[in-house]
Parts: C-alpha cells; sequence; structure tokens
C-alpha cells in the first residue's frame, strides 16, 4: 500500500513539477526523467513482487505507462538523450551476462546447447515461414504483398523470432538468487543463439532483399551485417583484453574503469553501428575465463545490478511504441502464438534427441520467450533496408517483442520457481 | 594554449625528477598531492579538451549532461549530510568562532585584491562593472574554500597537534558551507537571459520567492528520502532510492534555473537529521566522492577556458593572499586566546588547497551562467587549485622538517 501511495505521489511530481516551471531554460527534463523512472520502476518492482511477478515486469510496464506513448510524462526527447546512460546500463548486463558463460561449463554441456540452438532455429524460422504462407492464403498478412514479399517477410521474422534477449534472461534469474544447471544451460544458449542469430540474419537480409526488389542474389546485402559482426567480435576481444590488463595491473576502481571503458566504447562503435551487446557479452567472456580477477569483479557488477537494471528496463519500456498494438493485434497475438508453439517444439526435439530430462524436455521452452534490444535493432535495420515494405514488416515484428518482452520474464519466473529444486548443482 | 601545454609539461618533468630527488631526501615530493588527489586528471582532460586536442566533441559533453547535473546534486547531497545538528551543538564555541574569522578575513582580502586588480589583469574581459563585482565575488568564494582532505591527508604526517588539525578540518568543512549557500542566494538573485545572451539582476520579490522554492524542493525531497527508505534495509534499494530523488531534483533545479547543489545540501541536512542508518548511507556515500570529484576535474578541464601568463602570476598572487590572511587570523586568534590552545600560525598552509565542492561550484555557474567571465574563471580556479596543490605540499615539508628538528 506505501508503495503505491508513494508511486501515485511521485507520478503527480512528474506530471505537474515541469509543467509548472515557470520558465523552462536548461536541459534538465531528462535528467529528471531518468530520476522518476528510477523511482517508479523501484516502486513499481515492489508492488509486482508481492504478485510473484519478476520486477522486471514492473520496471517494464511502469516504462511504458509514464513513457512517450501513453502517459507522456516522459517524452520521446527525454528517452532519446538518456540513451548513453541505457547503453551504459546495457553494456554492464551484457558484460556480466558475457561472464556467466565459463569455457569449462560450456564444454560440459556443448551437445545438449548445440541440439537445442540446432532444433530451435530450423524449426521456428521454418515454422514461421510455413506458417506464414499458409495464412496468407486465407488472410493478408500484409496489404497488397505478393508471395515473393510474404516469403521475405517469413524468413526475416522467422530469424528474429528465434532470438531470445540475454539481458532480460540474466534479469530474471539474478533477481530469483537461483543458480544451478538449468540457468546456466539457459544462458549459454540464449547467448550463443544471439551470435548465431545475426550471422543468420545477415544471410536473410540478402534473401529478403532478392525476393522483395525481384533482383538476382545480392551479395553485397549481405556484407555490411557481416562486416559489423566481426566488428564488432574484435572489438568485444579488444576491450576484454583491456580490462584483463587492468586487472593484472592496475586492480583498483575497477568498476569506475569498466564504466569508463563502457562509455567510450559507446562513443567510438555506436557510430560504426556496431553491435554494444555483442561486444561487451564477448569482453565479459574474455574477462571470466582469462583473468583470476574476473570472476570476482563480474560478482561485484551483479551485486550493483539492481539499480542498473531498473535504468535499463524502465528505459526498455519507455522506448516501447505501444499503439503499434492497437491496430496489428489480431496478427501479432497469432505470431506471439506461433513462435510459443515452435520455441516448444524446438526445445523438445533438441532435448529428447540427446537425452535430457523432463525438465529440459517440456519446460525450458518458458526461458527463451522474452525479446529486446538485438531484435529491436534487427527490426529497425528492416525498416532502413526496404523502404515502405520494411516499415510494415518493421511494425509487426516490433509489435511481437513487444508481447514478447511482456510476458518472458513471467514464463522464465515461473519456470525458475517450478524447476530449481529438481536439479541443483 | 601554448602557457597551458607549456605549463603541463613542467609539472610531468618536476614531478619525474622530484620523485627521484625527493626519495633520497626522505621527505614527501610536492607532486605527491596531486596524484593522491586526482587533480593531474586536470592534465589530462585539458589535453584531450577543447583546450588541447579536441578529441571530446560537444556532442558527447551533451551525452554527460544527466550524470553532470546528478553528480552536482550527489555532491550537494553528501555534503549536506555531514551537518548533523546534534554533532554541530557538540562543537566548542571557539572553533566556530576561528572559523568565522578566518572566513571573514580571508573573504574580505581576497575580494577586495580581486575587485580592484581584475580590471588590471584581464583588460577587456569585464567591460561592466556589475559584472566585474559579480566575478570577483565568486572568485572570492571559490579561492577561500578549502580541501578537507588534505589537511586529513597532511595530518597524517605529524605526530602531534591533533586538536590543532581537528581545527583545521572543522574550518575547512565549513568553509564550503558558505559559497554553497552564496550558490543558491546568486542564483536567487541573478539569472542568464538566454535572448540577450546576459546575466541579469532579478528584481528582489523574484529572488525572495525563487529562493523560497528552492527552500520548498529541498524541504520535499529530504522527507521524501527518509519515508521512502525508512523501511528499507538492503543497501542497493537504498542507493536506488537515493540516487533516483536526486536524479529529479537536480533535473527539476535545472529546469527552473536553481542549484542543485544549494537544494541537494539542504535535503541532505535534512535527511541526515532524519535518519538513523548513517552508517548504511556513509557506506553507500564513500565510495562515490572520488570519482564524482575526478568526473567534476575531468568535465572542467575538458570544457573551453582561458589561460595566460598573466593569470598564472595572478594566481600565485591570490594563493599568497589566502595563505597570510589565516596566517595572520591564526596569529591574532592565539593573541585573545579564546580557549587553552595554539594554532601555530603556520598551520594556514593546509587551508591553502581548494576542495571538490569548488570545482562543483564552478560547473553548477558555468551551465546556468554560459558566459565569457565564466570561462576566465574556470581558468584561474584550475590555475588554483594546481598551484595551491602543488605549493602547500612543500609548506607541508618544510614544517616537518621543523618538527624533526
Amino acid at each position: 500500500m506505501v508503495n503505491i501511495i508513494f508511486l501515485i505521489l511521485i507520478l503527480v511530481i512528474g506530471f505537474f513539477f515541469p509543467k509548472l516551471a515557470l520558465k523552462i531554460s536548461s536541459d534538465g527534463n531528462a535528467t529528471f526523467a531518468l530520476g522518476m523512472l528510477m523511482l517508479t520502476g523501484f516502486l513499481t518492482g515492489n508492488i509486482v513482487k508481492r504478485i510473484k511477478f519478476p520486477a522486471i515486469t514492473g520496471h517494464i510496464l511502469i516504462g511504458i505507462l509514464i513513457g512517450p506513448f501513453v502517459l507522456k510524462i516522459i517524452s520521446l526527447k527525454d528517452v532519446q538523450n538518456l540513451q548513453l546512460l541505457n547503453s551504459l546500463a546495457l553494456s554492464i548486463i551484457a558484460l556480466t551476462a558475457g561472464g556467466e558463460i565459463k569455457i569449462s561449463e560450456l564444454k560440459k554441456n556443448i551437445k545438449t546447447i548445440n541440439s537445442i540452438l540446432f532444433f530451435q532455429t530450423i524449426i521456428i524460422i521454418s515454422g514461421i515461414i510455413g506458417s506464414l504462407l499458409i495464412i496468407n492464403l486465407f488472410y493478408p498478412v500484409i496489404d497488397g504483398a505478393n508471395f515473393g514479399i510474404v516469403l521475405a517477410f517469413g524468413i526475416l521474422l522467422g530469424i528474429v523470432s528465434t532470438a531470445s534477449s540475454p539481458s532480460t534472461t540474466l534479469a530474471v534469474i539474478v533477481e530469483s538468487k537461483k543458480k544451478n544447471y538449468y540457468t546456466d544451460l539457459i544462458l549459454s544458449i540464449v547467448m550463443i543463439k544471439d551470435v548465431v542469430i545475426l550471422l543468420l540474419f545477415a544471410l536473410g537480409l540478402s534473401f529478403a532483399d532478392t525476393l522483395i526488389n525481384n533482383s538476382s542474389f545480392n551479395p553485397s546485402v549481405m556484407f555490411k551485417p557481416l562486416l559489423q559482426i566481426v566488428g564488432a567480435v574484435l572489438a568485444g576481444l579488444f576491450i576484454g583484453l583491456l580490462i584483463v590488463l587492468y586487472l593484472r595491473f592496475v586492480k583498483k576502481n575497477s568498476i569506475v574503469f569498466i564504466l569508463t571503458v563502457s562509455f567510450f566504447s559507446y562513443e567510438i562503435f555506436e557510430p560504426l553501428h556496431l553491435h554494444p551487446l555483442l561486444i561487451m557479452m564477448i569482453a565479459g567472456f574474455i574477462v571470466e575465463n582469462f583473468s583470476k580477477r574476473g570472476e570476482a569483479l563480474l560478482e561485484n557488477l551483479e551485486s550493483i545490478s539492481p539499480p542498473v537494471y531498473i535504468i535499463f528496463f524502465t528505459l526498455t519500456g519507455a522506448a516501447i511504441n505501444i499503439n503499434y498494438l492497437k491496430s496489428l493485434w489480431v496478427i501479432t497475438l497469432g505470431i506471439v502464438l506461433l513462435r510459443l508453439l515452435y520455441i516448444y517444439i524446438g526445445t523438445m526435439i533438441g532435448g529428447m534427441l540427446i537425452g535430457q530430462d523432463n525438465v529440459v524436455k517440456k519446460k525450458m521452452w518458458m526461458s527463451f520467450i522474452s525479446q529486446a534490444g538485438l531484435s529491436l535493432g534487427m527490426a529497425k535495420i528492416i525498416e532502413l533496408n526496404f523502404g515502405e515494405t520494411g516499415s510494415k514488416i518493421s511494425v509487426i515484428i516490433i509489435s511481437v517483442i513487444i508481447v514478447n518482452q511482456i510476458i518472458g520474464p513471467l514464463l522464465l519466473k515461473l519456470f525458475l520457481d517450478k524447476n530449481y529444486e529438481k536439479r541443483e548443482i | 594554449m601554448k602557457t597551458l601545454i607549456f605549463f603541463g609539461l613542467l609539472i610531468i618533468i618536476v614531478f619525474g625528477g622530484s620523485v627521484k630527488l625527493f626519495s633520497r631526501i626522505k621527505t614527501i615530493s610536492p607532486f605527491k598531492y596531486i596524484f593522491f588527489s586526482g587533480t593531474i586528471y586536470l592534465l589530462f582532460g585539458l589535453l584531450i579538451g577543447e583546450n588541447g586536442f579536441k578529441l571530446v566533441s560537444e556532442e558527447i559533453l551533451k551525452h554527460l549532461s544527466p550524470i553532470l547535473h546528478f553528480s552536482l546534486g550527489w555532491v550537494g547531497f553528501i555534503f549536506g549530510f555531514q551537518f548533523e545538528i546534534r554533532f554541530l551543538k557538540r562543537i566548542p564555541v571557539y572553533k566556530y568562532f576561528v572559523f568565522l574569522l578566518t572566513y571573514v578575513f580571508s573573504f574580505s582580502t581576497l575580494f577586495v585584491f580581486t575587485f580592484f586588480t581584475l580590471k588590471f589583469f584581464f583588460p577587456g574581459l569585464l567591460d561592466n562593472k556589475r559584472l566585474l563585482f559579480g566575478t570577483a565575488i565568486i572568485l572570492s568564494f571559490l579561492l577561500t574554500e578549502s580541501s578537507v582532505s588534505f589537511v586529513t591527508w597532511s595530518s597524517k604526517l605529524f605526530k602531534k597537534n591533533f586538536t590543532e588539525f581537528k581545527v583545521c578540518a572543522f574550518i575547512a568543512t565549513m568553509n564550503n558551507l558558505i559559497p554553497v549557500l552564496f550558490t543558491g542566494i546568486i542564483f536567487s538573485f541573478y539569472s542568464f537571459d538566454y535572448a540577450n545572451k546576459e546575466i541579469k539582476l532579478n528584481s528582489f520579490g523574484y529572488s525572495i520567492k525563487h529562493l523560497l522554492l528552492q527552500l520548498a524542493i529541498a524541504v520535499f525531497f529530504g522527507f521524501l528520502i527518509y519515508f521512502l527508505q525508512r523501511k528499507i534495509e538492503d543497501r542497493l534499494d537504498i542507493s536506488v532510492i537515493l540516487f533516483g530523488s536526486i536524479f529529479m531534483m537536480s533535473g527539476l533545479s535545472f529546469m527552473y534555473d536553481l542549484s542543485p547543489l544549494f537544494i541537494s545540501m539542504f535535503a541532505g541536512v535534512l535527511f541526515a537529521n532524519l535518519t538513523k542508518k548513517h552508517h548504511l548511507i556513509l557506506n553507500i556515500i564513500n565510495p562515490t566522492e572520488k570519482p564524482i570529484y575526478l568526473f567534476f576535474i575531468l568535465i572542467l578541464s575538458l570544457k573551453s577556458t582561458y589561460f595566460s601568463v598573466i593569470m598564472l602570476f595572478f594566481v600565485i598572487l591570490l594563493l599568497l593572499i589566502k595563505y597570510y590572511s589565516n596566517f595572520y587570523v591564526f596569529k591574532i586568534v592565539n593573541k585573545i586566546k579564546p580557549e587553552s590552545f595554539f594554532m601555530p600560525p603556520e598551520f594556514s598552509v593546509f587551508l591553502v588547497p581548494v576542495s571538490s565542492i569548488g570545482p562543483a561550484i564552478l560547473l553548477d555557474m558555468s551551465l546556468v551562467y554560459p558566459v565569457q567571465n565564466t570561462s576566465v574563471l574556470t581558468g584561474i580556479f584550475i590555475l588554483g587549485l594546481l598551484i595551491a596543490e602543488i605549493l602547500s605540499p612543500i609548506g607541508v615539508n618544510m614544517m616537518q622538517k621543523r618538527e624533526n628538528g
């Protein structure tokens, strides 16, 4: 009750105080907005925890509510001005996520990871393509689209649907304070899948280009995204190495150093369109596996994660344009349900063929639903590459991501709550 | 620019030499403190900023503005959190007396000197009398400040004079209070006219309303933080509440052209006197102090600043004035003997370096009053900060030698 009262109070302040300003002459709006997001995110997190929801669902929901598309307490400009902080938060999350993958664990689970990854990818992509083509026979998926465009849409949507969100997955796992065989497996699959998806996406873009523009196969379309992936991997290796050297020779103020590195990494690599998530995940992997002090540093980072998650997920929520859902809810719902089904089938077959237990086969699919930054980034690339058709495809993909980002953490929490005790290391 | 690079190179060369030299004669290097305090980052910022290689663009600085706004509020809050009335009541009256005497004396002498000489040293930059008055007063407030961390650092080098160091630390803390209070007041009385790009004097009524608004926001947030954290014990949850509230407070301050330092300081004072979780809060606050100081130092040095050789000379004069004003006040205090203690006059050297509040005030001012005078003030302050932190350890060395006989 106290949380609700304070939440209302802060919302009232946020709504009226900026409007009462006699003369707004300086740019304090973004700073004020960030404070509001932090406090309301914190309070909403506490409120939803009471009903056994993960805190990040609260953060995302309050972000949507006070963001530029619902109550408009925070403007779109504020959200854009806070992009740097959002990226810093993402860098810390990605670094921690990368640090969760240990080479020794990876070796032990590599067969399971490969099997689940392979079948999820194949089944989701082919399933989505097939379903869309069938639906299109009875109900036009995109107005005025020919077979080529629908097929291109299927390929791109299939690839994007395979992706899961490492940041959301890690946030829910950290919040649940559960670390076991399943959480290690989930994180490994989600993170390796990101790299695979980025490669597939580069290939998919070339196919889509051929189909949408009715031209011959153009490998140059693939070249740029591939170059960005290679660039991100190299940048990640460089940053990882830099942190390893710092931990070895300097040691002091390592968190300040990480923040500085993340800041400069954003300023240098963002204009080159290198994936920040991938860069910092690789850096985290290097730090964890090649530095004696890496584990302690990443544990420290994890221990300061709650404020970081609040900033990141409330901002993610604020950037969600919920209006997309209004006009596209039928197709969105259909695609979301299909994706759930294919993830279930893919995980089950992948687990079954490798002789995994029932938890992996029948329940672990719930951990791969959430989608966030990477998927949104791919939607943006589609929009930029294919003009008006790209925009139509992108809007549908974004609305699917919105729903997945809301239901994903809930399902993951449900999975973690039910299956923790069954196979603990 | 050339002066600055020359000065920077000189410091690096001299530091390199001095470390060797001083290690032989078993005393501390005068350059040790600028490394300890982190002020050395000023040179790094000057090298990569607008005065140097221009590696940091306006765009990057703009991206950093929410963090900068927050940091100003955070420093104010940390500072205000020190002022617990129950502790202030326990401090003997003579300490307040010594503080007031040193403050009034050094501020007045610095003000009189700057007011009458600024125009001579910087002709053309201060064409109007009101501006000259404002610049002189701000500069005097900034340079009257003292660094508590320098007093603490120096005290560890001496085996006795425990009470005297405590008095110095108290004076240094209180010296920082006045400029923060002053910032809040000056923001109420002077505003920046963005259309004509000039500072204008507000009407008395408007200024009082403005001042009351600052206090009202501080009281509101002080209570808000207290009530939000009242039933929470987790350090991270409390830090989210503190950070979120200070982000909001600082953002509001900039929206209304108020001083985030002033408002957060009052909120900090109020919160310190309401809460009982001082230990927990200090655990959150303490690790952030140095990084924030370094951040201020870097931001301050990244921005375009005016430097000249004559400025260097002017700054040395100002620091000497500061040293001698405190020196004579201590002499007077020893004669009056308000309490049975003797304050060695040369202890005034501990009050020469300026604190982390100085850069914060200057940044606060430069954000609200983006005029050329601010750039001159920044130049004087940066040089003052560097030179004070180099010259004062020399004084400490001399005193140490004397103590060792």
